[in-house]
């Protein structure tokens, strides 16, 4: 927790330095969050192109409106976030026919189509290629919550300040976008049965 | 270490309990946030826990994390659950770590779009540094309300516009300097000019400069000069004085290309030879191709010259 508070503070510091035109200040932030930002547009939108063109716009933004951060609304890196994402969200409104969806030639279906699940007969990058397309078919709404929390690692609480909405709103899209992802893995549906019939049970417990 | 469960101060726990959590109150039961306490767990809140618990989320009580595993192991559905979400998770993070050691394996390659990207991205820094250590030293005022529009900027393109408008004048105006240096050899109509221009530059400086070891007879004709001289010049003073603007249209400078529709531009005033205008499609007569024309250059927010215009002052 002191360590994430030392580099907040030290974003904050550097930005403070990049506003009174500091270029050594702006070129030590850019390259501290500058991977995160180009990773969240990635995954968010499944295109290098877009994922380039979000992180220079998202430090274009910090040049010209830095000053409106607000340190006592979150950190440095939400804001950036929450910045990307409003540009990624543009883009993908923008091309709404979702050319930049799937990284690969396959769609995001052939996620579905495996009868066992691709992370039982798959190699790990094929499982790894079919998690993406999985997350890229997410809905946006459940995407970003998945993209943030569980491929970021971003706390609720910074997420919640990212998307604007309460934690638990934060809480209840993962929980949705998880469960929506464990059906297109098909992770969910083999596991049962196998348990049950390990157990010999025909229904699960109730409260 | 959490202090004793007393009934006096539970609530206020439970409630500093949640809030170190980051989960709404409405989640959690209460009695998944007393420490060092046996917990039962049912399916519901097993549910709303299993993935803090399937990614090892620090800030679940370990006696919650207990409570949970003694419920997977007993009930089948909420145990294949958790494997389900164990696998979801694993899946994730090889997601995760995939794209992030993609970024390092191929740094070689990744680095110079990075580079080129820092580059932009500095000279943009640098540029508006500029613009804004100069409207503050000018015109404070217009700082309040740039970021407005400078938010709403297409992608990628860096604030060149001054630098650029200034070097696209500049250009204009050099070339017009050199195509008239060029042009005033064996210029027909500049014979003309010149036989015009000296009287009036004569009568112009003996006012300024008179000779006090002139005679008074030549004074008296210098005078005279003078007398006749003065109408001529102050002539063209009114004129300046209530001067009407005769324009041409605006001509693009742009043809071969599909230009994007502009937000914001700048008009640059110029001079030019009327070469150009015959090179914008206007007819211009042989003998005044050198002669200078003002033009309004209408510069786009990226520097570029978008499109032209011929000004004439007339009375």
């Amino acid at each position: 927790m002191s360590v994430v508070m030392t580099e907040a503070a030290q974003d904050i510091s550097l930005l403070a330095q990049t506003l009174t035109g500091d270029e050594s200040a702006f070129t030590a932030l850019y390259r501290r969050r500058q991977s995160a930002i180009y990773r969240f547009a990635l995954q968010m939108s499944g295109s290098v192109v877009v994922a380039e063109e979000v992180t220079q716009d998202t430090f274009m933004t910090l040049i010209h409106d830095g000053h409106r951060f607000d340190a006592s609304r979150g950190t440095l890196l939400s804001f950036l976030f929450g910045i990307a994402r409003n540009l990624v969200l543009r883009t993908l409104e923008r091309d709404r026919s979702n050319r930049y969806v799937a990284l690969d030639d396959s769609p995001a279906e052939h996620a579905e189509t495996s009868a066992i699940g691709p992370l039982d007969d798959l190699t790990r990058r094929e499982s790894v290629a079919a998690v993406r397309r999985a997350v890229l078919s997410l809905p946006e709404t459940y995407r970003e919550v998945v993209v943030l929390c569980d491929l970021e690692e971003v706390s609720y609480a910074d997420a919640a300040e990212v998307l604007g909405c309460a934690i638990g709103t934060v809480r209840s899209r993962l929980h949705r976008g998880r469960a929506m992802l464990l059906e297109k893995l098909r992770i969910w549906r083999a596991p049962v049965a196998a348990t049950q019939a390990e157990f010999g049970r025909t229904e699960a417990c109730l409260l | 270490m959490k202090p004793p469960n007393t009934g006096s101060t539970r609530m206020g726990r439970e409630a500093a309990s949640r809030e170190e959590r980051g989960l709404p109150p409405e989640l959690l039961p209460p009695e998944l946030l007393n420490v060092g306490l046996d917990v039962d767990m049912n399916c519901r809140e097993f549910e709303e826990l299993v993935r803090e618990i399937a990614v090892g989320d620090p800030s679940v009580d370990p006696a919650v994390s207990r409570a949970a595993a003694e419920h997977s192991a007993g009930c089948a559905a909420c145990g294949a659950r958790l494997i389900a979400e164990h696998r979801l998770t694993g899946a994730l993070r090889a997601l995760s770590v995939s794209v992030r050691t993609r970024e390092t394996n191929l740094s070689d390659a990744v680095a110079p779009p990075v580079l080129a990207m820092e580059n932009r991205l500095l000279d943009a820094f640098r540029v508006h540094r500029e613009q804004t250590s100069n409207r503050v030293s000018v015109a404070p005022k217009p700082v309040v309300r740039k970021p407005n529009v400078i938010a709403l900027k297409p992608a990628g393109r860096p604030r060149v516009f001054w630098p650029v408008a200034i070097a696209a004048a500049a250009a204009i105006v050099a070339i017009f300097v050199s195509l008239r240096t060029e042009t005033s050899v064996g210029e027909p109509a500049r014979p003309v000019v010149a036989r015009q221009t000296p009287p009036v530059r004569e009568q112009v400086k003996n006012p300024l400069s008179p000779d006090p070891g002139s005679e008074p007879s030549t004074q008296a004709a210098a005078s005279g000069r003078r007398i006749e001289s003065l109408p001529v010049r102050r002539q063209p003073a009114p004129q300046r004085r209530q001067p009407q603007m005769v324009a041409t249209e605006f001509v693009p400078l742009q043809r071969g290309d599909v230009m994007e529709p502009m937000d914001r531009g700048q008009l640059v005033r110029v001079q030019v030879p009327r070469m150009a205008m015959r090179n914008a499609g206007f007819p211009v007569r042989e003998d005044r191709l050198s002669e200078p024309v003002l033009a309004d250059v209408l510069v786009g927010e990226d520097g570029t010259a978008r499109g032209i215009r011929f000004v004439k002052f007339t009375q």
